[in-house]
């Protein structure tokens, strides 16, 4: 029909296969343009576009069954990338591979009772083969797009999710840019201190290559913040995960003061009732029956009144020094004098409970050792100590001892007190410092105490400016050691 | 001599057969039709047994039997069927000179070794006219034949001279300050009336960078690409011996990376294995 194409019609219709090639977007649109330009090369009855896995596409012009011997001459002209003109009875198929360095698109098959001539079999075949050119490059554009798509889409889903996680998340590169922020990082208003402190621990995280963890206080807030390295495209990482643990915080440690607060009146109150009690009954005895004493027991009873007087007095000098001590109050009067003497004097006032327990009392040091420190202060720490040494002995125990060291040394005394008492168990040997601990076994009352002696203890020394630690094994003693800077005693 | 005195000699050799040169003009006859083509290779009934034999061979593979010229044509298409008459007719001016110093059979494998190649390489690079490679692939050296024919001494010179210097027939050329085969085999083909393209990738298959300007650059490349292929896996000979040079810029042309080259190895043995039909042509000439 189309036998002789002028050069002009043949413009026309590169021109319009052109044009519609252009506007096509998407294979699918592409395909139709093909096969429009077929229909005006070659009259055909019906056109069909196979895929690339040779199954129909595409349909012009009614149903259509490709029978075995069909398809291996469609596999034929696929793997040979020869078009191919096959007669069938009175009519024949053009079939037209759509194939691009070596790459199978799809197949054109066309249905026409028309020959066709060497230009329009040349033609065709251009055309078919530009149309692969296209189509494979619109579906590479297609499946990017589809790819990018769904990449946008997991990407809001993750900041979503993130988003909606009450941390502050960031990821940092090694320039200390941040290249990903979720809501609550990138709402943050942390101040310039804490900043400076986040890439100082993602900067140390780049260095060391393993995970870090800080914890830092903003404000009213506790935040603990961890960094962790992770791997990008190749490239080093740090993500950076803050967490609010302020209520967390605050909650655990009121509670713990709460349980301490409850222990402590349950404590201060027996303590403060046996000298309380004594008082009482022995004042009680005085009134009802003063009459009927004799002078010497009088004497005996009145003296037990005011030695018990004595101990309230100083248990509630205690409980005043220690609320001193909580708000810092207390100022050292620093004087000169004599450690070793001081030692002994509290020995001998403490002989009488160490006597009670049966536990003996030992100076191990002779000579004097001046130090310039808060005497009184001082005092308290050593008698604290000692009767610890004396109150925790072992019951039934036979040579029950505390012993008493002072060594000086370069610019420094060390105490040792040690004790072959009951000891403490590993897990509490630091816990014994704050303020209201006691040991589980003590806390049945078997011992009196009120938990604060240590923290007293210890804040005097660190006040100071010494330090106080010890070491113990339980059921074998403890050796609590002071170390306090000679100050200018010499 | 030099090239005019042997373009002056090509002008004496007898054109190819009349037959022929009807079936290259009705294959690029914007009319004709396969009635068109099947007709004339009927007027040479050897030639029709043949290039039906061919059509049917293990090369194309075809899933079903073909039985006439003119279904040949429509299957296999015009540019192959004229493709296979005229290796046919090739063969036969190859043949023909019994009294030659050189190996026919061996230099016409490299020529169907060559074609086979170039064949496959339009494929591999996806250039859509691949018929038009596979005679460009069979012609490329026919200015060797040409030369023995005008002068068989000057052609056993160059091949002896490529053999003890261990270099290229093309280089050896160059040494005896000959004109190179590549440009007689382009003079040769002008007068069969084959396409330009044709012609022109068969004149610079061993100089491909220096036609870098020319329309057919790309063809010339993939010619340059498969004769050094062929030559270096020993299929039929050239008599070159060794200096086998693959040109970077043609491997650049032609945007050929080392992986596609080892396929496209791979995939030319395989091809070559089924072209077994196309050196045995002359048993049908004999019967
Ligand atoms: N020398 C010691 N040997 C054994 N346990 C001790 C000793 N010193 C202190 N402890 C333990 O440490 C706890 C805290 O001591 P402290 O702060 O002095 O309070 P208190 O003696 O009033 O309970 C004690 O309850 C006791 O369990
Ligand atoms: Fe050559
Ligand atoms: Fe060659």
């Amino acid at each position: 029909m189309l036998n002789q194409i002028s050069s002009s019609r043949l413009h026309s219709l590169l021109s319009s296969f052109i044009r519609e090639i252009m506007n096509a977007t998407e294979p699918d649109l592409l395909l139709d343009a093909l096969m429009r330009i077929f229909q005006r090369f070659v009259d055909c009855e019906r056109i069909v576009v196979l895929g690339n896995d040779l199954n129909v596409k595409k349909i012009k012009g009614g149903t259509v069954e490709i029978d075995e011997e069909l398809k291996k001459m469609v596999q034929w002209v696929v793997d040979k990338h020869s078009p191919m003109s096959l007669p069938t009875g009175d009519a024949m198929i053009h079939i037209f591979p759509l194939v691009k360095a070596g790459k199978t698109l799809g197949v054109l098959l066309a249905w026409s009772k028309e020959e066709i001539v060497v230009e329009t079999s040349e033609l065709l075949r251009t055309f078919a083969f530009l149309s692969a050119v296209v189509l494979e490059n619109l579906e590479l554009y297609s499946s990017l797009q589809r790819q990018h798509k769904a990449l946008k889409a997991t990407k809001n889903y993750m900041q979503r999710i993130l988003d909606s996680f009450p941390q502050h998340i960031a990821v940092f590169d090694q320039d200390s840019r941040i290249v990903f922020a979720n809501k609550g990082y990138s709402l943050s208003t942390f101040g310039e201190d804490f900043i400076s402190q986040v890439l100082q621990l993602v900067q140390k995280t780049f260095l060391t290559g393993s995970r870090q963890m800080l914890e830092v206080e903003e404000g009213a807030n506790f935040y603990s913040i961890v960094a962790e390295l992770i791997e990008y495209e190749g490239q080093p990482q740090v993500l950076l995960v803050i967490t609010d643990v302020t209520n967390t915080k605050e909650v655990e440690r009121l509670k713990a003061i709460d349980r301490l607060k409850t222990e402590f009146v349950a404590n201060i109150s027996h303590e403060l009732k046996t000298p309380l009690a004594a008082i009482k009954a022995y004042a009680e005895t005085i009134l009802t029956s003063i009459e009927m004493l004799d002078q010497q027991t009088l004497n005996e009873f009145v003296q037990i009144i005011y030695r018990e007087s004595e101990h309230l007095e100083s248990i509630l000098e205690g409980l005043l020094d220690f609320s001193k001590l909580e708000q810092r109050m207390l100022t050292l009067e620093k004087t000169t004098f004599d450690l070793t003497g001081l030692v002994r004097e509290t020995m001998r006032s403490i002989e009488e409970l160490a006597r009670s327990k049966q536990v003996r009392l030992e100076l191990l040091t002779r000579e004097p050792v001046l130090i310039r420190a808060d005497q009184r202060r001082i005092k308290q720490v050593i008698t604290n100590l000692l009767s610890n040494g004396i109150k925790y002995s072992k019951e039934d125990s036979q040579e029950k001892y505390v012993k008493v060291k002072i060594e000086r040394k370069d610019g420094k005394v060390l105490i040792e007190i040690s004790d072959n008492g009951l000891g403490i168990p590993k897990e509490y040997q630091e816990k014994v410092f704050e303020r209201f601990f006691r040991v589980g076994t003590v806390m049945d009352h078997r011992v009196d105490g009120t938990g604060l002696g240590l923290t007293i203890a210890k804040q005097i020394v660190e006040l100071h400016g010494g330090r106080i630690w010890l070491e113990s094994e339980p059921n074998v003693g403890t050796t609590v050691f002071v170390e306090l800077p000679v100050g200018d005693g010499q | 001599m030099k090239l005019e005195e042997i373009i002056a000699k090509i002008e004496e050799l007898p054109t190819p057969d009349p037959i022929v040169q009807k079936i290259i003009a009705v294959a690029s006859d914007p009319n004709a039709s396969a009635k068109d083509l099947a007709d004339v290779i009927k007027l040479d009934p050897s030639l029709s047994v043949r290039v039906l034999r061919l059509a049917n061979s293990a090369y194309y593979g075809l899933p079903r039997k073909i039985a006439q010229l003119s279904e040949a044509v429509m299957i296999l298409g015009f540019k192959t069927v004229r493709n296979l008459a005229l290796s046919v007719f090739t063969y036969n001016s190859l043949m023909r000179k019994k009294r030659s110093t050189i190996d026919h059979a061996t230099l016409w494998k490299h020529f169907i070794g060559v074609a086979v190649a170039a064949e496959l390489m339009a494929q591999v690079v996806g250039y859509p006219n691949k018929e038009e490679l596979f005679v460009a692939g069979l012609l490329h050296d026919i200015g060797k034949v040409t030369l023995e024919f005008v002068s068989s001494e000057m052609f056993m010179a160059i091949a002896k001279l490529s053999k003890t210097l261990k270099i290229s027939f093309f280089e050896a050329e160059k040494k005896l300050n000959l004109p190179n085969h590549a440009l007689i085999s382009m003079k040769t083909i002008e007068r069969w009336g084959l396409p330009e393209l044709v012609s022109q990738s068969c004149g610079g298959h061993h100089t491909p960078e220096s036609f870098s300007e020319s329309l057919y650059s790309d063809v010339i490349s993939m010619v340059h690409v498969s004769d050094f292929f062929v030559n270096t896996i020993n299929y039929g000979e050239s008599y070159s011996y060794g200096g086998f040079v693959l040109s970077p810029y043609a491997l650049n042309l032609l945007g050929l990376k080392p992986r596609m080259l080892t396929n496209y190895l791979k995939k030319l043995k395989e091809k070559l294995a089924t072209a077994d039909e196309f050196l045995k042509l002359e048993q049908e000439a004999v019967s």
